[in-house]
């Protein structure tokens, strides 16, 4: 690989992660604003609630039950943040596939709901186990999502399905609706190919009608590392 | 005087539900939705004096939305609402012609310090 793609290549790793946190925190904002209006309604209605007001009482608690769901909300987000933030600290390590391609796609449902999408995941209760590096192959996963988002128009459907495969694990995206015409979607199927190879998969890209796009990711048990060979 | 009325556009629907709400006790008429296609229809339907519209929002985005309100009542101010990743686009949201731009979490005082001076008027209603 030339400096040039290495340099590219790094880019896109950390423009990945850029995007993470930005959604995250954006989901976490939003959790931080309703929290604080409910909770400025208690205030509100504690103000003007007669001192014995048994139908005060029943708000405030319907109130505070839906902070609460909130907070819960709130600490998934958090806790969604924090372990990509640790998907970086070893470079190969043994990890659920599965785990991984769940957490991208949480983080996915913000972008999916922007563009009025369904993204739907069919996986196992656990694994497959592979080895690498995590945040590379979540950051795969997560070029492969957003080609498949990118693909159909509002109403659309994407479904990723992960699949252990005797070798290590298949994961398929595929994207149905009216499909989009997106100068950058070329680019954007180049990265998934490109992150793929990297990790040693097998990579189809392509339009499988009825399907508009179908990504198929057949990857080894034990991934290729771009880390490593960059060190090397 | 008549009461302020604010159309809030939000697709965080207990946020929009509980501001809607706490507008109202401080008799401010206050009508919530969480699309950009439903407030278009309410803007074509019934008059408001200030529009209170969140940047980042499903389907029709924002920015979307605000330009086809510009384009059905150039005279409705609109404040946007947005969070700190948001801001820039904001910024140029005021500079095409928004009233202002509040940050995310809201605190409601800024808010209707806004709300009165976009409609130009103190507000009414026995406030």
């Amino acid at each position: 690989m030339t400096r040039a793609n290495q340099a590219d290549l790094q880019q896109q790793r950390i423009a990945y992660l850029g995007a993470v946190a930005a959604s995250l925190s954006h989901e976490i904002n939003n959790v931080l604003a309703t929290v604080g209006e409910l909770s400025g309604l208690i205030g509100d209605l504690a103000d003007g609630a007669a001192p014995d007001a048994r139908a005060a009482l029943e708000r405030f608690s319907s109130i505070g039950e839906k902070i609460e769901r909130h907070v819960d909300r709130g600490k998934g987000y958090v806790a969604s943040l924090n372990r990509f933030a640790h998907s970086m600290d070893r470079p190969r390590t043994a990890f659920d596939a599965g785990e991984s391609v769940a957490a991208v796609v949480a983080v996915c449902e913000r972008f999916a709901r922007l563009r009025k999408l369904t993204l739907r995941l069919e996986r196992g209760a656990a694994g497959p186990e592979l080895r690498g590096s995590p945040y590379d192959f979540e950051h795969l996963v997560f070029r492969a999502i957003a080609a498949g988002l990118a693909a159909v128009e509002g109403g659309g459907e994407v479904t990723v399905v992960l699949s252990p495969a005797h070798t290590g694990a298949v994961l398929e995206i595929t994207a149905d609706g009216q499909p989009v015409a997106d100068a950058e979607q070329e680019t954007r199927l180049a990265l998934v190919e490109r992150l793929g190879l990297e990790l040693g998969a097998d990579v189809g890209l392509g339009a499988e009608p009825p399907a508009v796009l179908r990504v198929r990711l057949a990857l080894p048990e034990d991934l290729g590392s771009p880390e490593a060979e960059r060190s090397s | 005087m008549d009461r302020l009325r604010v159309l809030l556009v939000d697709d965080e629907e207990e946020f929009v539900s509980s501001l809607a709400e706490r507008l109202e006790l401080r008799m401010i008429r206050c009508v919530g939705v969480t699309t950009g296609v439903e407030a278009l229809d309410l803007v074509r339907e019934e008059p408001f004096d200030v529009v209170v519209l969140d940047v980042k929002m499903p389907g029709a985005g924002g920015f979307e939305v605000y330009h086809e309100l510009r384009r059905l009542d150039p005279n409705l101010p609109v404040v946007l609402l947005t969070g700190h990743g948001s801001r820039q686009d904001a910024e140029e949201g005021k500079r095409a012609g928004a009233f202002d731009y509040l940050m995310k979490p809201i605190d409601i005082e800024s808010l209707i310090a806004v709300l009165r001076a976009a409609a130009g008027r103190d507000l009414g209603g026995g406030a």
